[in-house]
C-alpha cells in the first residue's frame, strides 16, 4: 500500500504532532482499558509507564463522576498544576491522549493539536 | 492478609491500597509462600503457588531457549479479572508476585505500584535481603510450617 503508514508510525506521527506545540514537553497514546502505553514521544525522559497507568485510573474515576453528574464523558482533562499542565483526550473507551507541558505552553494550541489527533486516530 | 515476614506487610498493605488488586500472592521462585491476601484456604494457596512458580521457571526456560535475558512479566487478561505474575529480583534469589485483578483497576496500575513494592520490599529487608536457603528435604516442612503461619492452623 503506497503511501500508508503502519499503525505504529502512525501513532508516532500523531505524537509528533502534538509535540511540535510549544511547551509540550511529552505526549503518548495510552490504551485506556489496561493504562499501557501505545506509543510516546518525550523530550525530557518522562517515564511513560506510571503516567500512562495514573492518566487511564484518573480519566476513568472522571468518567465515573461525569456519569453520576449527567454529564456525560469527558471530553478534555485539564490538570493545572505548580510546574505545567496535564491534558488529556480520550479518544474512544479504548484510546486516551496524554500531554505533559510546562507552565508556558499554548493551551488553545494543544487543545486543537489534541482535538486532531483524536480525528485522526478514531 | 497474613505475612510471614513482617518487613513484608507495610509495603504490601500500601500495594493492596493503591492497586486495588483482589488476591496477592508473595512466594519464592520455589514456591515458598512469603505473604498472602484474599486466599481463604491454605489449598488454594498451595495449588496457585506451585503453578506461579512454575509458569514463572517455564517462561525462564523458554527465554534461555530464544537466548533472551528475560521475559519478564506474564499476563493473562480475562474477561472479568487479569492475573500478573511478576519476578522481581530479592538480593541473590527471585521472588514472584501472582496477583489477580478486577476491572475496578488496570494491569498498567497494578504494574505501576508492584514496581514501587518490590522496591520498598528490598529495601526493608534485613540485611543483604538473602533468604534462609531452602534444601529439597526441607522443603514439604517448610512449607507446612508457612501455612501454618499464613492461615493460624
Amino acid at each position: 500500500m503506497v503511501g500508508a503508514l503502519s499503525v505504529s508510525n502512525r501513532y508516532q506521527a500523531v505524537m509528533t504532532s502534538i509535540t511540535r506545540v510549544g511547551g509540550v514537553r511529552s505526549a503518548c497514546v495510552v490504551d485506556a482499558v489496561d493504562g499501557l502505553v501505545v506509543a510516546e514521544v518525550s523530550r525530557v525522559g518522562t517515564d511513560p509507564g506510571p503516567l500512562a497507568a495514573l492518566a487511564a485510573n484518573l480519566t476513568r474515576k472522571l468518567d465515573g463522576a461525569l456519569g453520576l453528574a449527567g454529564h456525560g464523558p469527558p471530553r478534555v482533562i485539564h490538570v493545572e498544576a505548580e510546574l505545567g499542565h496535564l491534558m488529556l483526550k480520550p479518544v474512544s473507551p479504548e484510546i486516551l491522549l496524554v500531554a505533559i507541558t510546562d507552565t508556558e505552553a499554548n493551551l488553545g494550541l494543544l487543545r486543537l493539536a489534541l482535538a486532531d489527533a483524536a480525528e485522526r486516530l478514531d | 492478609m497474613r505475612v510471614l515476614e513482617p518487613w513484608v506487610e507495610s509495603p504490601l498493605t500500601e500495594f493492596l491500597a493503591e492497586s486495588s488488586a483482589q488476591l496477592v500472592l508473595l512466594m519464592t521462585s520455589s514456591g515458598q509462600v512469603i505473604a498472602q491476601h484474599g486466599f481463604t484456604r491454605s489449598l488454594d494457596v498451595m495449588s496457585v503457588a506451585a503453578l506461579g512458580a512454575a509458569i514463572v521457571a517455564s517462561t525462564g526456560e523458554l527465554a534461555r531457549v530464544m537466548e533472551t535475558e528475560s521475559l519478564g512479566h506474564v499476563v493473562h487478561q480475562g474477561k472479568g479479572c487479569g492475573v500478573l505474575l511478576a519476578p522481581f529480583p530479592m538480593g541473590q534469589k527471585t521472588w514472584i508476585g501472582l496477583i489477580v485483578f478486577g476491572r475496578d483497576t488496570t494491569l498498567g496500575l497494578v504494574q505501576v505500584f508492584f514496581h514501587t513494592m518490590a522496591q520498598q520490599i528490598r529495601e526493608a529487608a534485613p540485611g543483604s535481603g538473602k533468604a534462609e536457603q531452602v534444601l529439597a528435604e526441607q522443603f514439604e516442612d517448610e512449607l507446612n510450617r508457612s501455612l501454618r503461619r499464613l492461615f493460624g492452623r
